[in-house]
């Protein structure tokens, strides 16, 4: 076999381990899978978490939280209501962040 | 790039004051807003299941990990002189299991409560799980390998020159399983994950072609040490099948029960994350429940893989009936350690033959 050929397979499979499953590497699964809605009433807005792309999930989330039964929600993210919480959000994380 | 926040965080009320008077541009609430649900999965199950079952399994295989891997590692280093090649790969085998059980306690606290650890030693654990974990299929790879050669083909590579080749062949295997961790060093870190709400010993690692490099994973972790052993362990049976000699069913019977030691441990955590491989490429349907059974069988699977560090003893060393003698020896020597009874000393014979049951019958067999 040639060098490189070995290297390149040696690469990989050295990739490869990194990425196994066991169970004691956690991360959060992405939380949102169903439909996503578009907005909800902004009176009926208990809270807001906001999250962002990690190892497990590739997606940004923005799970609402209702007043009404404390239902929660996920809001399509890149809606204009999203955008907008998200933006707030930002602003939020950035003060808390300087201070 | 992401905009990134550590902690979790929370807009209220009080955030959307500004929202709400300005919200007379109407947001786009879709078709039917008042039926339209869409909650997010509820992670809690796989989590509290976690919490109560992996430090409870991890500190039992930690305390019977060490103990017999130790008690394997103590008798064969005290016949350091008259190891076979077998013996050789074996005493590497419990130093491998030995340093993996090591490890548990600390995953058992990231369980329970996170990791509490620090980078550092998220690194360090992570790496050394991982090059045991590896180190310990490869090892057996060998000694069905060695086995293979001794009794199929009769060719004693090990023993004409055992120390260098030997030596040589385990130098190759630690340095492959250091290379494979590698990236734990580079990629692993205690990071807060925000959907989990607690830091977590986990990779930083970039999704792209995450998926095709598990699968690769199942192949070179799993599937390669197994067909060796299969591979291995079928001839040898054939051999031992058509030969004579007192301890041959014995022998036969041990070959059966390693490779499906092997086999058992291993394959419902390799299936399970099949099935996790599977929905992460949408062949099925993503929901809720099944992701968070899939967690859950992760976990059960897993422990199910660790405990194979803890059987290797039993299934390699403790069988063999010389290992069970000496051992006895070296515990009477702890347990009465002033007086100094005659000693004996192993006999010629003994350089040749094995410590392992399956490699001494083969001589029988032969």
């Amino acid at each position: 076999m040639n060098l490189k050929g070995m290297a390149i397979a040696l690469a990989v499979i050295s990739c490869a381990t990194t990425i196994q499953g066991f169970s004691m590497f956690k991360g959060g699964r992405c939380l949102c899978i169903g439909p996503l809605a578009k907005a909800v009433k902004i009176a009926d807005i208990e809270t807001v978490s906001v999250f962002y792309p990690s190892y497990r999930c590739g997606k940004v989330e923005v799970i609402v939280t209702l007043k009404a039964q404390n239902r929660q929600r996920c809001l399509d993210p890149n809606s204009k209501q999203a955008r907008l919480i998200r933006e707030m959000y930002e602003k939020k994380s950035l003060r808390q962040q300087n201070m | 790039m992401y905009f990134e926040v550590s902690e979790r965080q929370v807009l209220d009320a009080s955030d959307f004051a500004f929202l709400l008077e300005n919200s007379t541009s109407a947001f786009d609430y879709g078709e039917n807003e008042s039926n339209f649900d869409s909650p997010p999965c509820a992670q809690d199950f796989s989590l509290n299941f976690d919490k109560a079952f992996q430090p409870a399994l991890y500190s039992l295989l930690f305390l019977l990990g060490l103990l017999g891997n130790g008690a394997v590692a103590a008798v064969l280093l005290s016949q350091r002189a008259a190891l076979s090649s077998t013996d050789t790969f074996l005493l590497h085998l419990a130093v491998a299991d030995a340093l993996l059980v090591l490890t548990l306690p600390l995953w058992a606290v990231d369980a329970a409560v996170q990791w509490v650890f620090g980078s550092g030693l998220c690194k360090v654990a992570g790496a050394l799980f991982n090059i045991n974990f590896y180190a310990g299929a490869f090892l057996l790879a060998c000694i069905s390998f060695d086995r293979y050669l001794s009794i199929v083909h009769a060719t004693q590579i090990y023993r004409r020159d055992p120390r260098v080749r030997v030596t040589l062949t385990c130098i190759v295997v630690w340095g492959l399983c250091l290379l494979f961790a590698l990236p734990d060093f580079i990629f692993l870190s205690a990071s807060r994950d925000q959907r989990l709400n607690a830091t977590h010993c986990q990779y930083n690692f970039p999704q792209v072609g995450r998926t095709a490099l598990r699968i690769l994973q199942l192949i070179a972790g799993f599937l390669l040490p197994l067909l060796v052993m299969a591979y291995c362990y079928a001839h040898i049976l054939a051999v031992l099948l058509v030969s004579g000699g007192q301890r041959r069913l014995r022998a036969i019977r041990l070959v059966v029960v390693v490779v499906m030691a092997f086999a058992v441990c291993w394959t419902p955590y390799h299936l399970v994350v099949l099935v996790d491989i599977l929905v992460e490429l949408g062949v099925l349907a993503r929901n809720c429940g099944l992701e968070s059974r899939i967690d859950v069988a992760k976990s059960v699977t897993s422990g199910m893989g660790y405990i194979h560090c803890c059987l290797n003893p039993l299934l390699y060393a403790f069988v063999g009936v010389k290992f069970r003698e000496q051992m006895w020896r070296l515990l009477m020597r702890l347990g009465c350690s002033d007086q100094r009874g005659p000693q004996r000393q192993p006999s010629s014979s003994r350089r040749e033959s094995s410590w392992s049951e399956t490699t001494e019958a083969s001589y029988l067999g032969l």
